[in-house]
């Protein structure tokens, strides 16, 4: 499991772990979040019962006891969650980096996104993110904004840091790469370290 | 279902082609993510000029539920 800080003026912090296909593991789980504030809404899913387990892991190492934003993100057997426990709004979205996309998908985001620096599963990527920020949240958004029927701006600040203006509002997104996968992470402060660094589970 | 179609799929889904048959499930957890989607509603969108609806196909557990979208367009 990593977990890492992501900003030390703030307490944002950001989980990947591994899911566990155990009947044991998924029982304990289940257990250890039923009358907690982390109860998942979605029991019947091994993904949402291990994610929850984990943000309440993370929110305990990060010594969250108030209100919190939260975010998860799934691929395959991996999952991420990112914790703000200052209430910021942020997201998270991973992507393993041998992630194919089809020609005509590229194609849709070029036509989208023509003079952006930044490769189409990056572009991908930072939409989820908005999405998963903004309050609306469906895969409606995903393709709407993906095909420029709504007016998404996505700046590059940086190597691998971008401003994304959606309406009235501006987040930023850093991408980084670890452990076979590309992370996204938004949040409403451009504030990154450079690396994510480990801590033993 | 005819090649084309899944050959589309399969393209999508990073799956051999052979492996592509009307019975193939859709699951959110394993092949049917975000991405999955979109390179579909791309792809329907390119060769049958067919603009289908995200949450409609995201709610296809079949691919046969996927093509019967395209001919009710």
């Amino acid at each position: 499991m990593l977990i890492s800080q992501i900003s030390k003026q703030d307490d944002v912090w950001v989980a990947l772990f591994q899911r566990n296909n155990s009947v044991f593991l998924d029982f304990f789980m289940r257990v250890s979040i039923l009358f907690t504030r982390f109860a998942s809404t979605s029991w019947h899913s091994n993904r949402y019962i291990t994610s929850r387990y984990e943000l309440s892991k993370l929110a305990i190492f990060a010594g969250a006891t108030g209100p919190y934003n939260y975010c998860f993100s799934h691929s395959k057997k991996l999952s991420a969650v990112i914790l703000s426990s200052e209430c910021e709004r942020v997201s998270i979205d991973i992507e393993p980096l041998e992630r194919q996309l089809t020609k005509t998908l590229k194609v849709k985001i070029r036509e989208t996104f023509p003079s952006l620096m930044l490769s189409e599963l990056g572009i991908i990527m930072i939409l989820e993110c908005l999405i998963k920020v903004q309050p609306v949240s469906t895969s409606f958004g995903l393709v709407a904004g993906l095909f420029g029927d709504v007016p998404i701006e996505i700046v590059k600040l940086g190597q691998d840091n971008f401003a994304v203006n959606f309406k009235d509002k501006r987040f930023y997104s850093r991408i980084y790469i670890l452990n076979n996968l590309f992370i996204c992470i938004t949040r409403e402060k451009n504030q990154f370290p450079l690396n994510l660094e480990y801590f033993n589970d | 279902m005819n090649e084309k179609f899944k050959l589309l799929i399969a393209e999508a889904l990073e799956m051999d082609l052979a492996d592509i048959n009307e019975f193939l499930a859709l699951d959110p957890e394993e092949n049917w993510d975000s991405i999955a989607l979109l390179s579909v509603i791309s792809g329907i969108d390119t060769q049958y000029g067919i603009q289908l609806n995200g949450d409609e196909l995201a709610n296809c557990r079949k691919i046969s539920e996927v093509y019967d979208l395209i001919n009710k367009k």
